[in-house]
């Protein structure tokens, strides 16, 4: 798989990695989970990096997300350097820039549909009223057709629904991306058939998506796909010319 | 049985922080429980090394005033020999006179504590004698025979432990008393009148140092007389007490009916067991250590809980393999059983043996604060302490860890290699655990706090002027030269003019040391209201409250004209002014020691002083003095930097007459500490405790907290991916923890105030407003260490990245 011809203007980059490295380290061994990985990606597009188990996918997608730290290189989100900032700085950009979508869902069981949906709006920097609150939450479930949940606790609903509430989570802050780990793992095929869907379509109205998966199903369903292997990431873009260009 | 021992011993090596945190944890409560559980054992049920012990009783002379209330407890002398002579109703009687003594053919002219017996009390309290014998019938009342038993110490220490020492004789006084037994060296003196009390030498009651003078008197206001009987068993306290009530009281009216001062009053005889006697107000502080031991025993359980809970949950891969091999509920609670008994009894061999030299220190050391302290040391009842809390203990903690197991996922969990729930402690269960943990922290700091401050204030408030450079002198005198009253006193005033001289000296008093004083009442009339008084009494002279620097609030102070011409003058304290006057202003009010004599004898008030509370002492008590020289005690003030030795003194002393020796030489400072010995020890013993129960209970609620967040490791993660900030996830922790904090505050609220009436007389003078402050601040603090509690572990999860959370949720 090659990396398509990058033609999109410097300001549509949403994230951009250059020359990113993870290493884990224990005391006799270094083992790099991720080598000079460059990358960029694109407002509106819809990207699938698939590869096989262990080949550093999951561990990409928690540098996207900021969920952990690159042991070097340099990353940007709307072309801020995020690469060293404090647990505060990073928790606001998750909040207002990133949502997650993850294989086990990851809902709060004790907290009712509508009060998982609602959470990054709450620790959301702008504070915004119940109200707004409120209609934020009813507008993102009733994007991905449960509407009608708001009161059920995530455990009397099935998996496709489930990951159709983290979907909605996911899209409350309005972030700049999406990004989606084996959203259909955990999931039968109808559900997961059901879940693709509603990330289609939540691309086709604009959203940024980044996703990884080992389905190549649902990888050909993406606008761009990137292939990771051993931890590098194969026909790779060069980010610098991606962001001069 | 082997194969598990051997397993169990195995997992304790291979674990060796866990080992080491539970047995640490473990011996150190276990010492203060087995040395606590020991204690109340010697104080509260051993009985007295004495025959028929239940039935010994001391009898209190007791004077209730015309208003019903008790004004003293002391014998008059003629009333104890009626009694002695006419009762009628015990089984055995026996009177002991104590006085201190110098010997005055023993090398060093020791001074030793004097006990002047009837012959029963040798049988009475069954001392054996290790030579000779003890007082018999040659030794009844008015027998006069000089003879002397002297104390195995007193044998080795004095006397050499000469074999021939039987038929010596002892110089005492202007007395030769013959030796005629020595005590075996097991005997323990009973402590009537003061902690940590022997005696050296047993004298016939007939050479007891009662004064010839008070020999007839029907009144006085202490004495170092008492009264010790046993009762015959079938009668009981009560009863006796009533009867010989009766009879004293008809005695004593029919002698005092022509005081008017004790018109109205009346006597009752009072009878406390012995036990009672000796150990004085120790049952309620064994009580409170009970408690406050208690308290640490609860917390300690609840942090090896957790400990445990953690090392359960880590084993649960193993313990699903035993289950799918066929273990059952009963053999893992056999295996865990096993391996905390291990712990427990490495523990307990620890505790025992802390608990063995606490003893051991105690019985040294604090012998004067502390009732049968030459009892204390490890005994069978120790040891089955030891072996029940063990026992205890052990099983309490093997079914803890049973219990968590959910047994049926434990045999499905090989599916999952060991992962899932199997191993897993409720909400419920580690809420209850943090509420159990704050409402003990907060009564046993509370209440310590509260003792603590108690204390401090008694030993801030004691005696506040300047001690420094301030000593007691207290001058020994042959009995040739106490023979002539006048001749020592002039003797006396030469040496305090020879004492003054002396280049280390700045000045002297002629006034016995204020922090010793026996606290004698004077019966005093107001005369203008006619109103009876009783303040403590203290002659003083001229020189004493300069010396002291205690401050003279309104008139003047005494001049050395007052104190020679004896004039008709009198120095009251704040306190006692303030009983004579509300506005505190009762300078030139008028006192009299005895109405009929005239009102040219009636001392007039000069001066006010500021009041002074007694080491020991919670407050000031009303206090007069009067413009007399002290006799043979001296205040002596030296230069700065100066240091006076007894050497020196005796030198000084022996100078002047060869019959002058230094009976003590104190510094004041030092006699103010061994009065607030008791406090020291009680505020020490209260830090200690208050420092356990803070360092127990943040192990114990870190330890909850981190197994709390480990167990929402996974919720944690999720709240960080979605933009959770620190402080957010912080607040997230303290709320999911703040109703069980809260409910342990409450808990802990419901027991203060169960304990209310206890903690007010604990609390004495401290007003409420304080001790509500006091509460607040306790609760504040255990909140905080909620929160730091909440804080630390969760500061640790969110310096990994925050992926790792989520990972473990997804694994």
């Amino acid at each position: 798989m090659t990396e398509q011809k990058i033609t999109h203007p410097q300001a549509d980059v949403v994230l951009a990695m250059k020359g990113i490295s993870k290493v884990f380290e224990t005391q006799e061994l270094q083992t790099y989970a991720l080598r000079s990985i460059d990358l960029c990606i694109y407002r509106g597009e819809y990207l699938s990096i698939s590869g096989p188990s262990g080949c550093g996918k999951s561990t990409l997608l928690s540098l996207l997300g900021l969920l952990d730290m690159p042991t070097s290189g340099e990353y940007l989100i709307e072309g801020k350097n995020v690469s060293a900032l404090s647990l505060n700085q990073a928790a606001e950009i998750r909040n207002a820039k990133i949502g997650f979508i993850f294989q086990s869902f990851n809902l709060i069981d004790e907290l009712s549909v509508f009060d998982n949906v609602a959470l990054p709006l709450r620790y959301h920097h702008s504070k915004p009223n119940k109200q707004v609150i409120a209609e934020k939450v009813k507008a993102c479930l009733e994007k991905v057709g449960l509407g009608h949940r708001m009161s059920h606790k995530p455990n009397q609903l099935s998996g496709g629904q489930q990951q159709r509430v983290a979907i909605a989570r996911a899209l409350v802050a309005q972030p700049a991306i999406l990004l989606v780990d084996e959203p259909t793992g955990n999931l039968d095929s109808k559900s997961g058939d059901q879940v693709m869907q509603v990330l289609s379509e939540l691309n086709a109205a604009g959203t940024t998506i980044c996703m990884v998966t080992h389905d190549p199903r649902y990888g050909d369903m993406a606008t761009r796909q990137l292939k990771l292997l051993d931890g590098e990431m194969l026909g790779a873009v060069n980010t610098n010319e991606a962001l001069s260009a | 049985m082997s194969y598990n021992l051997k397993s169990a011993v195995a997992n304790l090596i291979n674990h060796r922080v866990y080992s080491l945190s539970v047995i640490t944890t473990l011996s150190v409560v276990l010492a203060a429980l087995i040395t606590v559980l020991t204690l109340a054992y010697i104080m509260l049920l051993k009985p007295l090394p004495y025959p028929d012990q239940a039935r010994l009783v001391k009898a209190e002379y007791a004077q209730i005033d015309q208003t019903g209330t008790l004004n003293t407890r002391a014998f008059n002398y003629p009333a104890l020999i009626d009694l002695y002579k006419n009762h009628n109703l015990f089984e055995q009687v026996a009177l002991v006179y104590y006085g201190e003594q110098r010997l005055d053919d023993v090398a060093g002219l020791p001074i030793v504590n004097t006990s002047f017996v009837t012959p029963q009390w040798f049988d009475m309290f069954a001392i054996k004698l290790h030579l000779g014998r003890g007082f018999t019938q040659t030794e009844v009342l008015d027998s006069f025979n000089p003879v002397a038993v002297i104390s195995y110490q007193t044998w080795q220490n004095d006397f050499a432990g000469k074999d021939n020492i039987i038929g010596q004789t002892l110089s005492i006084g202007a007395q030769q008393f013959k030796i005629i037994g020595v005590a075996a060296a097991d005997f323990k003196s009973p402590a009537l009148i003061k902690t940590g009390q022997t005696t050296a030498v047993w004298l016939p009651w007939d050479y007891n140092l009662t004064s010839a003078e008070a020999k007839p008197f029907w009144w006085n206001r202490y004495s170092r007389s008492h009264f010790v009987a046993k009762l015959p068993s079938n009668i009981s306290l009560e009863q006796a007490s009533k009867t010989l009530s009766q009879y004293v009281d008809n005695v004593w009216q029919q002698h005092i009916d022509t005081e008017a001062f004790f018109a109205g009053w009346h006597i009752e005889l009072e009878l406390n067991t012995l036990q009672t006697v000796i150990l004085k107000e120790t049952p309620q502080n064994i009580y409170w250590l009970i408690l406050a031991v208690a308290g640490l025993v609860i917390i300690a359980c609840v942090n090896i809980s957790n400990v445990f809970i953690v090392r359960t949950a880590a084993r649960k891969h193993t313990l699903a393999l035993s289950a799918a091999l066929g273990a059952t509920r009963l053999t893992l609670f056999k295996q865990f059983w096993l391996e905390v008994a291990l712990l427990i009894a490495l523990a307990s061999s620890i505790g025992l043996a802390l608990a063995a030299a606490f003893l051991a220190t105690l019985s040294d050391f604090a012998m004067a604060i502390l009732p049968r302290a030459n009892e204390l040391s490890i005994n069978a009842v120790s040891f089955l302490i030891t072996l029940f809390s063990g026992l205890i203990l052990t099983t309490l903690f093997a079914f803890l860890c049973t219990r968590i197991i959910n047994y049926q996922q434990l045999i499905g969990g090989l599916k999952s290699a060991g992962k899932g729930t199997a191993v897993q402690v409720g909400k419920r269960v580690w809420q209850g655990l943090v509420a159990f943990q704050v409402a003990v922290a907060c009564t046993l700091l509370f209440i310590n706090f509260l003792v603590f401050n108690v204390n401090k204030t008694n030993i801030d408030d004691a005696f506040t002027v300047p001690l420094d450079q301030l000593i007691s002198l207290e001058v020994n005198l042959a009995s040739h030269v106490a023979a002539d009253r006048e001749q020592a006193n002039q003797l006396l005033n030469q040496v305090a003019n020879e004492i003054a001289l002396l280049p280390e000296v700045r000045q002297v008093s002629r006034s016995s040391s204020p922090i010793n004083d026996n606290l004698i009442t004077w019966s005093l009339v107001e005369v203008a209201s006619n109103q009876s008084v009783l303040p403590y009494g203290k002659s003083v002279d001229a020189q004493y409250f300069s010396l002291l620097k205690q401050p003279v609030l309104q008139g003047r102070g005494f001049t050395n004209e007052d104190t020679k011409s004896n004039t008709k003058v009198i120095i009251i304290n704040d306190v006692f002014a303030k009983q004579l006057s509300p506005d505190g202003n009762a300078l030139g009010k008028r006192l009299s020691f005895d109405m009929t004599s005239g009102r040219e004898n009636d001392l007039t008030i000069i001066g006010i002083v500021k009041a002074m509370p007694i080491p020991g002492q919670s407050k000031a008590q009303p206090k007069a003095f009067l413009a007399r020289k002290g006799y043979r005690s001296f205040i002596v003030a030296l230069k700065q930097g100066q240091q006076l030795t007894k050497n020196t003194l005796n030198t000084l002393l022996q100078n002047s007459n060869s019959g002058l020796s230094v009976h003590q030489l104190e510094p004041l400072n030092a006699q103010r500490d061994t009065a607030l010995f008791r406090h020291y020890v009680v505020s020490a013993t209260t830090l200690m405790i208050i420092a356990a129960t803070i360092a127990l209970t943040s192990i114990g609620l870190i330890g909850i907290m981190r197994y709390s967040v480990l167990l929402r490791r996974a919720e944690i993660g999720i709240h960080l991916c979605i933009g959770a900030k620190p402080l957010a996830l912080f607040l997230l922790v303290f709320k999911q923890n703040g109703s069980a904090i809260i409910a342990g505050i409450i808990l802990s609220i419901t027991l203060l105030l169960t304990l209310q009436q206890p903690l007010q007389f604990i609390a004495g003078g401290i007003p409420q407003i304080i001790q509500f402050g006091m509460l607040f601040m306790t609760l504040l603090f255990v909140i905080s260490l909620g929160a730091l509690a909440c804080y630390l572990p969760l500061n640790a999860q969110l310096k990994r990245p925050a992926i790792y959370g989520v990972q473990g949720r997804a694994e």
